[in-house]
């Protein structure tokens, strides 16, 4: 059967407050009003159920184990175990395994999953698949524990207590236990030469790692000098390899040998780095041996392991015999055995492929300006075309720490930055770049986030070039020059800046920009699109050497699990912000600036360090960063033009756990939002490719 | 790649006995030029292509004049129109002056295909020297007319000889204006190369020697590394930064420097020929300079087939900036050339749904082979005192 | 004889080094690094790699050394280990990665000029023996138009046909069971099922200009007075043309078989972009792109060597069958 999750429903659920059960399976989400307190897991029910722990519970409930005899095998691993290479399912799981429901009924076991990749850095991609951590979003955006079987924190939010999963493993069968994550902490975490920096994930705002300690052999707890309430989401993705992402879920057993401090044979690990021609173990270490998927040994957590290096036409995942997680019914996950993903060069072949129906089901690289294409080849392709709910946005960042003298004075003007705004016909780029699919808005968390707010999505987002005239008249720029554009405060200047973009030709957002152009250009402000390569654009904002920029903004779902960095102007490649930005993170950096004293930027930077960051409960925090948005919504740093958009998943016909409406961003996992392990084949025979 | 040293001439026409058999004498007073012109009007297919050519060097000079609509303006009614169908014919059998008849759009909520059909009225009649955007013609004149459109209903319904991209663009327009900088390109980068190429293949044909060596090896060195790598490699070197003017001269330059080589061959060929010539030997006995020599009597006598290998080289030139700006390595956005207009229009999208966006490569196989025939043209009648 | 090809490639030796050294100035010439693109764009897609990583990477592939140091190093690597540096997007050793794509592009640049020589040579003798006939005529316009449209506009264009009107798949050189499987005759016949399509497309580009050549030098040849004295001997039309013309006028063909190599590779390139083809072009132009250097490098280096050997043996072949030339150089 299938269920879909409305815009809607996710409105109506407050991921906030609400500590309640959710039936995991197929029952409507059910919203809870009144906070439940959070002390022990609900009493279980004929259905298994996973309950439900907001990110700063202090107890995350246990999930019902499912009675062991009742564990199903995957025929794939059927032979293998009656050959008695592979210890029986029942062994490999851990005692109370991850119990998740698909989001569409209960699936079978087998088939491939066939995909598209577009090369190494195109990493996240797979990854995505398999970074299992600590814990992951149920429909409803509640956190629950995924790796770990429960969580606890003190009621300051400076010490945090997780509990492992006993019994659970790594995908060579070696337990996974504390022991792992001392090992992480002494040899990774506090190793100078693997980590050079401090990795503020893990540290306090003063830049403070906390103190470890393995309490036993599943039981560990991390505490910390400062408040860290968002500790629990450092996790949520990851395991998977390089030192940021990594994080405690480090197979220590595999990686000591690779370590110079643990290793038993210093010149195995020489010849070795050597023969792959690294200058020494730390950077082998950290380059190659972490990686999941260029180090096809390095065992993980997640539901496929890779058969080969990644750099290949075809990179093939197999299922994870000792995977954690089975179905309500006891199957083992994932349902699905083989996952591939295929390497394309061109977007057009990989349109190809999509037309033709050889993509099982992908969001990752499918783009709105290709809908119409998806949408006319799904008889033939036999798929569908799922929409889903982006974090995207077509926005326009005005660099207010340009070097360029006269625009910094020009974009510091609160009522310039409306009137731009103001200048901005955006239902006509929505009609005529999107088909009208997206909605007109200023950056902001979207509706289905727990930090939605209304009044900045909405502000000065009205067409109203009479408005925007008079405005910019009213800030004293009346002159104009020959061509109709508006002369600067000195007289002599027109008013003319640069917006860079890295889109291609003939791609939507870059037709968007040319228009937003054209409309600047009726109320007397000249702005170019300009196209930058890659590594020209990073160059440029890295120097302060921008004006403005095209980039959108995502991560608008959770915002605070990336820790909210575009909106407090950190994100140096959304440059709003890029010098002050510098200096709030580094005041010894050559292009940091000092914001004025009494600047509403402070304002953003005060909110978020004394409240939201430090802040345990939910509710509170919440209520904290729309203080935040409140700022924006009054000073509005980022010309937003669009959001809310349309995201396209193929979906072939007979695959199932995906339904529409789901959100894509990337703290969410995209795709993988609804659990790779449970997507399925309702007839996996014909899908053995 | 036209290589004048292994192609000969492709002989369309039946020579010019016929000429010698029905001018007599004619033949022998006609002055070269003359001789020229029989001969290469007898190239029928040449003949055209000039025309052709013509047209089309009309249309880059005058685009602006040319094209009914501003090439960027972009309309939401006028998404992906198909090219608009011209009557003559009414419904009920009437004619009139050309006219077009009112889109009606439609657009399928499922797969947001846009779709236009006719509307049997009202008629809109096309017509001539109509006013339209401003311009400066030559960038001298301000005007407003424009060679043709329809005056009446502007906002409901449009002229698109070519049909409309997914903007709601003037293809037409976008073409017209793709020619100035495509067509120019061609003719830029030859004759950048026809300079590097006359003085290095000059030194080489004529002083020999050791010279010759050395710019031969240059020659061979520079053809060894396959061309569209190498101006990959050249273009994605071209700082990001410039303006399109800027990009579009280096682009030029980099071609040039690949396009050379061909050209300073058929110079040097053609130096080693006619050094030993009688009539050149004639005027070194006479005790004429070198630089005479090459000027009053070399020169002329193969600058025919300079110009033939110059018009075989443009193309190359064409096909070439279009192929880099097709990949991304070429001109950009907001500049129009056809390699640009055929990078927005080479995808799957539009070849399922508005393949009409694929006019720009229709114009660039044209000209192309137009340039090739007048080139075969020129050939032939270089020589005209030939067999 | 040996002396001639000796002297052939030691002349070799300085035009590879040359090539090398410019190869490697032309991939420097972009501002920034491989790192400031990778960095650019892991952000871009929502990774925040650390600092310490990318100074890690900068230090390991010796980015931050003197150009000329990171050119000796490299060449010093080719010559001594054979190791081409590595990869940086795909952190592989670069070796690793081109070869098969090398050989799919040899292949494919072999196919087609065997396949236009198939085609130019009947026609180009059909042309000149009957010349100004409709077939001739026919024959010219065509082989024009051939070199009108470029390959890499006919690629998409016949990729979506072939797929949506034929039910064919044209993109890439496999079928996805085949990608990874290590050579076998079934790999052979998938590789021959996909590799005819791009086969032709690029022999379609350069067979026009074939033909033109074969009708031309045959045009020559058989005017000349041998052909006039073996034809009042009563030999048959036929056996005239074939015996010896035909093969005089395939010379400048052997001759230039190395530039025709060079020309191939050009178009395999472009329509590889389009179709996605294994061949060195697609992966050439992203390391371009992300200045991924050694990649990038290596490439335009091996792409040009062939076509240095290429000359090299049809140079070889030339003079073992005409002595006059190795006595001349």
């Amino acid at each position: 059967m299938k269920r879909e999750i409305t815009r809607r429903d996710f409105l109506r659920l407050s991921a906030v407050t609400a500590v309640g059960a959710v039936v995991a399976a197929c029952a409507p989400p059910a919203p809870t009003a009144t906070p439940v307190p959070p002390t022990k897991a609900p009493a279980p029910t004929a259905v298994p159920t996973i309950a439900v722990a907001p990110p700063v519970a202090t107890t995350a409930p246990q999930p019902t184990a499912v009675p062991a005899a009742k564990y199903q095998e995957a025929p794939m691993l059927a032979d293998l175990v009656k050959a008695g290479k592979l210890p029986p399912v029942d062994q490999r799981l851990p005692k109370k395994p991850w119990v998740v429901a698909s989001y569409e009924g209960n699936g079978k076991h087998g088939g491939t999953w066939r995909r598209a990749f577009n090369g190494v850095s195109d990493r996240w991609g797979p990854t995505k698949l398999v970074d299992r951590a600590w814990a992951w979003f149920d429909k409803n955006l509640n956190l629950v524990p995924r790796v770990l079987e429960s969580w606890e924190a003190s009621k300051d939010g400076t010490t945090w207590t997780i509990k492992l999963r006993e019994g659970l493993k790594w995908s060579d069968g070696v337990e996974h236990t504390t022991a792992d994550y001392a090992w992480w902490y002494k040899n990774e975490l506090n190793n100078k030469k693997v980590t050079p920096g401090v990795q503020t994930i893990w540290a306090d705002p003063d830049k403070q790692y906390a103190k470890f300690e393995a309490l036993d052999k599943y039981t560990a707890k991390f505490t910390y000098k400062k408040p860290k309430p968002m500790f629990i989401y450092n996790m949520v993705r990851g395991g998977q390899g390089g030192t940021a992402s990594a994080g405690p879920i480090t197979p220590s057993h595999f990686m000591a040998k690779w370590h110079e401090d643990t290793t038993t044979d210093k010149a195995a690990l020489e010849a070795e780095y050597k023969k792959r021609g690294f200058a020494s173990w730390e950077k082998f270490y950290v380059d190659r041996a972490q990686w999941w998927y260029l180090n096809i040994e390095r065992p993980h957590l997640g539901g496929w392991v890779a058969k080969n290096e990644m750099a290949k036409e075809l990179f093939v995942m197999e299922r994870n015999p000792y995977f954690f997680g089975v179905d309500p019914e006891g199957k083992q996950l994932p349902y699905i055995d083989k996952v591939t993903h295929r390497l394309f060069e061109s977007q057009e072949v990989k349109n190809l492929w999509v037309t033709n129906g050889e993509i099982d089901m992908q969001y990752r690289h499918m783009t709105i300006a290709d809908l119409a294409l998806y949408k006319s080849g799904e008889a033939k392709g036999d798929y569908k075309t799922v929409m889903g709910i982006g974090a995207g946005h077509v926005a326009m960042q005005l660099n207010l720490t340009t070097k360029n003298k006269l625009l910094n004075e020009f974009f510091n003007q609160r009522n310039v930055r409306i009137a731009i705004s103001h200048a901005i016909n955006r239902d006509q780029v929505n009609q005529l770049v999107f088909n009208g699919m997206y909605k007109p808005r200023q950056y902001s968390p979207i509706p289905m986030s727990p930090q939605y707010y209304e009044k900045l999505s909405n502000a000065y987002i009205k067409y109203d070039p009479d408005t925007a005239n008079k405005s910019l008249d009213a800030a004293g720029y009346t002159k104009k020059d020959a061509n109709g554009i508006r002369l600067h405060k000195d007289g002599v200047t027109p008013i003319s800046f640069t917006i860079e973009g890295t889109d291609q030709a003939g791609t939507p957002t870059e037709d968007a920009a040319l228009l937003v152009s054209k409309d600047l250009a009726k109320v007397g402000i000249k702005a170019t699109y300009k196209y930058a390569e890659r590594s020209l654009y990073t160059a440029h904002y890295t120097a302060n050497d921008i004006e403005a920029a095209w980039w959108g903004g995502d991560r608008t779902v959770l915002p605070l699990v990336p820790e909210a960095q575009l909106f407090r102007g950190l994100n140096a490649d959304r440059p709003w912000a890029v010098a002050w930005g510098f200096w709030y993170t580094n005041p010894q950096d050559p292009n940091a600036v000092e914001p004025p004293k009494d600047h509403w930027i402070r304002t953003i930077w005060k909110i978020w360090d004394e409240e939201v960051s430090v802040e345990v409960d939910p509710a509170k925090q919440t209520a904290a960063f729309k203080k935040l948005l409140d700022v924006w919504a009054t000073e509005l740093p980022y010309v937003g033009i669009l959001g809310e958009q349309p995201t396209p998943t193929i979906v072939k016909n007979g695959f199932k756990g995906y339904p529409p409406g789901m959100p894509n961003d990337d703290p969410t996992g995209d795709e993988q939002f609804c659990s790779s392990e449970t997507y399925y084949w309702d007839d996996p025979s014909k899908h053995m490719g | 790649m036209a290589d004048l040293d292994q192609v000969k001439p492709l002989d369309t026409s039946p020579d010019i006995e016929e000429e010698i058999q029905s001018g007599g004498e004619k033949v022998y007073v006609a002055p070269p030029w003359k001789l020229m012109w029989w001969r290469y009007r007898k190239h029928k297919m040449a003949l055209i292509s000039t025309v052709v050519l013509i047209l089309f060097y009309f249309v880059a000079l005058f685009c602006e004049f040319v094209a009914p609509y501003d090439p960027d303006q972009a309309a939401n009614q006028f998404k992906q129109v198909p090219p608009t169908a011209i009557h003559i014919r009414d419904t009920e059998g009437n004619f009139h002056m050309p006219f077009v008849y009112q889109h009606k759009r439609v657009q399928d909520p499922q797969t947001l295909q846009i779709t236009y059909t006719e509307e049997p009225s009202p008629r809109y009649p096309i017509e001539f020297f109509v006013h339209g955007f401003q311009y400066k013609l030559l960038g001298l004149w301000q005007t407003d007319i424009h060679l043709f459109g329809i005056p009446q209903g502007k906002d409901q319904q449009g002229l698109f000889l070519l049909g409309t991209d997914r903007l709601g663009r003037d293809m037409f327009a976008r073409v017209s204006y793709g020619a100035r900088l495509s067509l120019t390109l061609g003719l830029v980068g030859v004759f950048l190369s026809l300079a590097i190429g006359v003085v290095l293949g000059g030194i080489s044909g004529y002083y020999g020697g050791r010279w010759d060596i050395v710019i031969q090896r240059v020659i061979e060195f520079i053809r060894t590394i396959p061309q569209i790598p190498l101006w990959m490699t050249l273009s994605a070197a071209l700082p990001a930064t410039l303006s399109v003017e800027e990009t579009y001269f280096g682009i030029t330059v980099i071609l040039s420097l690949v396009a050379w080589t061909w050209m300073a061959r058929v110079v040097r060929g053609r130096f080693l020929a006619m050094r030993e010539e009688d009539f050149v030997l004639a005027a070194r006995l006479n005790g004429s300079s070198e630089m005479r020599i090459i000027l009053r009597h070399m020169l002329p006598s193969f600058l025919s087939y300079i110009i033939a290998a110059l018009t075989l080289n443009i193309p190359n030139m064409i096909l070439a900036e279009t192929g880099l700006s097709f990949i991304g390595l070429g001109l950009r956005p907001p500049a129009i050339s056809w390699g640009v207009l055929l990078q927005e229009a080479m995808n799957l999208r539009s070849l399922a749904l508005s393949p009409w966006v694929l006019a720009p490569g229709f114009a660039v196989v044209i000209s192309v082979l137009a340039f090739n025939f007048v080139g075969d043209g020129l050939r032939d009648a270089a020589d005209p005192y030939a067999r | 004889m040996l002396a001639y090809i000796v002297r052939r490639i030691l002349i070799m030796i300085p035009t590879l080094f040359l090539i090398s050294v410019i190869s490697f100035a032309l991939i420097q010439l972009p501002p920034g690094d491989y790192l400031t693109s990778y960095v650019a764009q892991l952000r871009s897609m929502g990774d925040n790699i650390q600092q310490e990583a990318i100074d890690a990477m900068r230090d390991r592939y010796g980015l931050g050394q003197p150009v000329y140091v990171q050119y000796f190093k490299w060449i010093e690597g080719i010559v001594t280990r054979g190791d081409w540096g590595q990869s940086m997007e795909w952190q592989k050793p670069v070796s690793e990665l081109i070869w098969e794509r090398m050989g799919l592009t040899v292949v494919l640049a072999v196919f087609s000029l065997l396949v236009s020589w198939l085609i130019a040579i009947p026609v180009g003798v059909y042309s000149a023996t009957h010349q100004y006939s409709m077939p001739d005529y026919a024959m010219s316009i065509l082989s024009f138009v051939g070199v009108g449209v470029p390959a890499f506009l006919w690629a998409l264009i016949i990729m979506y046909f072939a797929q949506t009107q034929l039910g064919m798949n044209v993109g890439g050189l496999f079928s996805q069971q085949y990608l990874e499987a290590p050579w076998t005759w079934d790999r052979v016949v998938d590789l021959l099922k996909h590799i005819w399509i791009p086969g032709l497309i690029v022999a379609i580009e350069n067979t026009a200009g074939e033909i033109r050549t074969t009708r031309a030098n045959l045009l020559d040849e058989i005017n000349k007075p041998y052909v006039e004295l073996a034809r009042a001997k009563g030999l048959t039309e036929n056996r005239l043309i074939w015996k010896y013309p035909v093969r005089v006028a395939m010379n400048p063909f052997f001759s230039t078989v190395g530039w025709s190599l060079a020309n191939r590779i050009s178009s395999i390139t472009l329509m590889s972009v389009v179709l996605s083809l294994q061949t060195t072009g697609p992966m050439q132009l992203r390391a371009l792109l992300s200045q991924d250097m050694y990649l990038a490098g290596s490439f335009l280096v091996l792409l040009s060597t062939l076509t240095v050997v290429g000359t090299l043996i049809s140079d070889i072949l030339l003079a073992w069958v005409d002595p006059r030339i190795r006595m001349e150089a």
